[in-house]
């Protein structure tokens, strides 16, 4: 589709997934299948290296990396698959936006939800939000081997690594797990990118309530909420505490192989006491108490 | 009227909490209750009425009276 300055539609073209032209609305362009100029003459829409000719069988002359893909015929389009890939170089296919998004989708969901609980690297070292960018080049390698995949390493924890390979088809992704950590991202793997961020979210809010700390087993946690709710805590505020509040060292009277840490909250000075090895908090300390 | 700190129970460390107490004869102080007392939400070592003695101790880097049992020196 192409617009005017006003943003008036003065071109609409329909196309086949190859590109043989289905219908024409309002004055002719230059630029057409996939924003590739066609020439009159020939007919052929210029790729960079090669001429592709969409109402036709395709590229006119060999691939130059023909090597790569033996299991191909030298004048293929996009290994046959014009709806999730394109080839505007004629050099090599490269993966349709809609692929990008669905597989940036399912990659970032993965992510998010592992890094609710951990950390990662992509394989060339760049950020999460270069993600795609980062991955391109895995992803046109991987094209027509096995599919359109990405391939990134997490790293779990203290150190144990994790490879998976997001796959992702028409807009949404999927994702299969491999190596160390399998599980974790085997559970992701059942999990479209778009399902996946959302969990995510839950995830990272679990992450403050529970990762950090958990209730008290022995006391109970219809006990643990009263006693909090009693003493004007929020369960914000616990976290608040733990994260930044000022620590002591605390006798642990439930665990008493255990060591334990008393929080104070920079904001109330009211203290809570969380066993270092359980992570439970034991102890939900009201105003004025002293230790 | 003074202020004396319990000891609570059942907390999980080691922890104490602020009242008030009522001075009586021979230095000995009796307990008395807080507005929010819930026995339920806290088990102080010496409830409301009981009568104790105060005895000097550092918590929180201040020094502070504590509750102790006024019989304690005697079994100690």
């Amino acid at each position: 589709m192409v617009l005017d300055e006003s943003g008036s539609v003065i071109n609409q073209t329909d196309y086949e997934p190859f590109g043989a032209t289905v219908a024409v609305t309002g004055i002719g362009t230059r630029k057409q299948y996939i924003d590739k100029e066609k020439d009159r003459e020939t007919g052929t829409a210029n790729h960079g290296v090669r001429q592709y000719d969409p109402e036709g069988p395709g590229f006119a002359s060999v691939d130059p990396l023909w090597e790569k893909y033996p299991a191909w015929t030298p004048y293929h389009y996009s290994f046959n698959n014009p709806l999730g890939t394109k080839d505007p170089s004629g050099l090599d296919t490269t993966v349709g936006d809609a692929i990008l998004d669905g597989l940036g989708d399912a990659v970032d969901g993965i992510i998010h939800v592992l890094t609710a609980v951990t950390r990662y690297e992509v394989l060339d070292g760049k950020s999460q939000y270069s993600l795609i960018d980062g991955l391109k080049s895995t992803w046109n390698t991987a094209t027509g081997e096995n599919g359109t995949y990405a391939q990134v390493r997490l790293l779990v924890g203290l150190g144990a690594e994790t490879t998976f390979w997001a796959t992702a088809t028409g807009g949404l992704g999927a994702i299969g797990g491999v190596g160390k950590g399998a599980t974790q991202v085997g559970r992701a793997a059942r999990m479209t990118g778009k399902s996946a961020r959302a969990i995510a979210k839950t995830g990272t809010k679990l992450a403050d309530d529970v990762v950090e700390w958990t209730w008290s087993q022995s006391k109970g946690i219809e006990k643990s909420i009263r006693q909090m709710n009693q003493r004007g805590w929020t369960r914000a505020q616990v976290t608040e505490a733990i994260k930044s509040g000022q620590q002591f060292p605390a006798t642990n009277l439930v665990n008493k192989g255990n060591s334990a840490i008393r929080y104070v909250h920079p904001e109330t000075g009211q203290s809570v006491v969380q066993d270092v090895v359980t992570k439970e908090i034991i102890h939900f300390g009201g105003p004025g108490f002293k230790y | 009227m003074t202020t004396i700190y319990i000891r609570l129970l059942e907390e999980g460390t080691e922890v104490f909490r602020p009242t008030s107490a009522e001075p009586l004869e021979g230095g000995l102080l009796k307990v008395l209750s807080t507005p929010d007392y819930d026995p339920e939400d806290e088990r102080w070592e010496f409830v409301p009425g009981t009568v104790v003695k105060g005895e000097k101790r550092e918590l929180d880097g201040e020094e502070v009276l504590i509750a102790v049992d006024v019989n304690r020196d005697k079994y100690a």
